[in-house]
């Protein structure tokens, strides 16, 4: 257990090692030179060529890429050629809209998809199974973006019902907060659902053909006391792993639905810092998203140990 | 993979699941649609009809035009060609990378520690966060679009042909042919890569509908292919701004990526129930190998 634990974390850094390599390659991809697009068009070049001094860029890239990996472990991100700030304070400044609307989507998700996935396998084959898988199946099919236009259009112009875009800061107020992002959350959380859906019931389906569930039938406990009480315990284990990766895509889909939604979060700071061809910016999102996403699977595993007794002595 | 004298006996087996048969339909559908764009647009997808800014559908313009007065329907029916082109490049793309890394690190011990780190590496970032930063750095075109969205699929790919080459590298049939002295490259090309194809090309489907979907939200973003260019995801970026007075922007383009999406997820689920039936109904990607449906 100890010894699993252990390599369970240490396999963490080769991880880490590449997503701080790949941001370092990723924005030497760009065709110039990065000190002369922070100089700007009119900079005179010994300015230009001090700058590059000044960023270490005259320096072979083993050096340079060396010194990135050092300024990632004091924390360093560098600073925005738009913003001239630290990039580190433009993140934490845009978390809030971003953590708190996958954090909405990721509830909408698994309340709507362990449920529908679990009665569908309890009754499997029949309508509501087949209604709810053939839903789920749509449900797949939408893109996260066109179902938040769709929702705009028929909650916002049509009804009226809800506020067509914009954000209100949680300082505001909860409610004015959850309604501004109600609709966000929903189109990001619907589809994911889909996902979630489909992986319970399947699980659940595979826990049920078990000898011990048979033998629990056997022994005359009610159907319901089967299913919930054990049943569920085991089959829910998949559906973890799923929710670990449904931050990625989450977050991922936050990016594209902030812009819908004209919520000032990560991805409108890295969609605008792409237009501005920003790339400190650009580098430290995905940097900062990649080692979340990285560290959330790592907890999900180590969830997974407390839950199945099995995978410890592995 | 599937035995000659019975080549499109597959095919039969999966069209005979009526929700394959649909999703086929559908997939085909968008093919047809893609390669006759130039008969089925009707009008040229740039042309400007000022007179004709924003109108609702009506006989000359089947589904309206958008703020330039440029022909919807030509758009969308010029976007489905665009998507068709970007799906299929990307899975060439993503397979020919992913076949590649995950023969050499199945088969070659050494090798596999170092590539699969990499490659766990890269599935740490959102696929959609990895593409838009490539975007950055490449600038916006079609040709960045494939190139983003097939180096993110990539580690995929590769994940699951390592995973095939695992258990094939061990058969009989493999260590007989090393002891007849064959050579490496020809155990992996003949013997090797036939037999660990099946879960790749049902995940090729997948990796389609997301190189589709891809595509349509960097280019909804502004970073993917240059607005002028007729997409799914450029006409909706529009029509976002338009959503009031004209919801036919974004409902039509809206209907075609849906029709496209739902048609190739059907015929995936389809193809993966034939190739993999032990998966049935879970939507995940098949990680397992089987031969019990190939046809013989």
């Amino acid at each position: 257990m100890k010894t699993y634990l252990l390599r369970r974390v240490l396999a963490v850094i080769p991880v880490m090692l590449v997503v701080a390599t790949v941001t370092f390659v990723l924005v030497r991809l760009a065709p110039g030179d990065p000190a002369s697009i922070i100089a700007g068009p009119d900079a005179a070049p010994a300015d230009v060529a001090r700058l590059r001094h000044q960023l270490g860029l005259d320096q072979p890239w083993p050096a340079q890429l060396i010194h990135w990996y050092g300024r990632l472990l004091q924390g360093d991100l560098g600073d925005s050629i738009f913003l001239r700030r630290p990039v580190v304070e433009a993140i934490v400044e845009r978390l809030e809209p971003t953590l708190l609307l996958t954090t909405w989507a990721t509830l909408i998700a698994v309340l709507i998809g362990v449920p529908a996935g679990i009665v569908s396998a309890r009754y499997h084959n029949s309508a509501v199974d087949q209604s709810f898988m053939g839903l789920a199946l749509v449900g797949l099919s939408i893109p996260n973006f066109l179902l938040g236009l769709l929702m705009i259009l028929v909650f916002g112009v049509w009804l009226r019902w809800l506020p067509v875009a914009g954000y209100v800061s949680l300082d505001v107020g909860l409610w004015p907060n959850a309604r501004s992002l109600l609709m966000p959350a929903v189109s990001l959380g619907l589809v994911q659902s889909a996902l979630i859906a489909r992986i319970t019931r399947s699980s659940m389906l595979d826990v049920l053909r078990e000898q011990y569930i048979l033998a629990s039938r056997a022994k005359g406990l009610a159907d319901g006391a089967v299913v919930y009480k054990h049943a569920l315990k085991n089959a829910i284990i998949p559906t973890l792993t799923v929710i670990g990766i449904t931050f990625a895509i989450l977050v991922g889909g936050a990016v594209v639905i902030e812009t819908v939604f004209n919520i000032p979060g990560l991805g409108r700071l890295i969609i605008s810092a792409v237009l501005r061809r920003d790339y400190p910016v650009i580098q430290g999102v995905v940097l900062v998203i990649a080692v979340t996403y990285t560290l959330i699977n790592l907890v999900v595993d180590l969830v997974y140990l407390t839950l199945d007794p099995r995978i410890r002595y592995q | 993979m599937i035995a000659p004298g019975s080549r499109w006996r597959w095919l039969v087996l999966l069209f005979r699941r009526r929700i394959a048969l649909v999703g086929g339909v559908l997939v085909a559908l968008n093919v047809l649609i893609a390669l006759f764009a130039p008969v089925i647009g009707r009008w040229e997808p740039q042309l400007l009809d000022v007179r004709a800014r924003l109108s609702p559908p009506t006989a000359a313009h089947w589904m309206g035009t958008d703020d330039v007065g440029r022909d919807v329907w030509s758009r969308v029916i010029y976007g489905t060609r665009l998507s068709m082109l970007v799906g299929g490049a990307v899975v060439a793309l993503s397979f020919a990378g992913g076949i590649v890394f995950g023969l050499l690190g199945g088969y070659y011990r050494p090798l596999d520690n170092v590539l699969m780190r990499i490659m766990d590496g890269f599935m740490a970032f959102p696929g959609i966060i990895l593409a838009i930063a490539m975007m950055a750095s490449l600038g916006p075109s079609v040709v960045n679009v494939i190139v983003a969205l097939g180096v993110v699929y990539v580690p995929r790919v590769a994940r699951i042909v390592r995973g095939s080459v695992l258990v094939i590298r061990e058969t009989p049939y493999v260590e007989a042919a090393l002891a007849l002295g064959v050579p490496d490259a020809i155990v992996l090309g003949r013997h090797v890569l036939p037999n660990c194809l099946s879960p790749v090309i049902v995940q090729g489907t997948f990796i389609f509908a997301a190189a589709v979907l891809g595509e349509a939200a960097l280019s909804f973003l502004g970073v993917g292919v240059p607005p002028q260019i007729p997409s799914w995801g450029n006409v909706l970026a529009e029509g976002r701004l338009y959503l009031q007075q004209a919801p036919w922007l974004t409902l039509f383009p809206g209907a075609a990526i849906m029709a496209c999406i739902l048609g190739l997820n059907l015929f995936g689920d389809g193809l993966r129930d034939l190739l993999d039936p032990k998966m049935q109904g879970t939507g995940g990607p098949s990680q397992t190998i089987t031969t019990s449906a190939r046809p013989s």
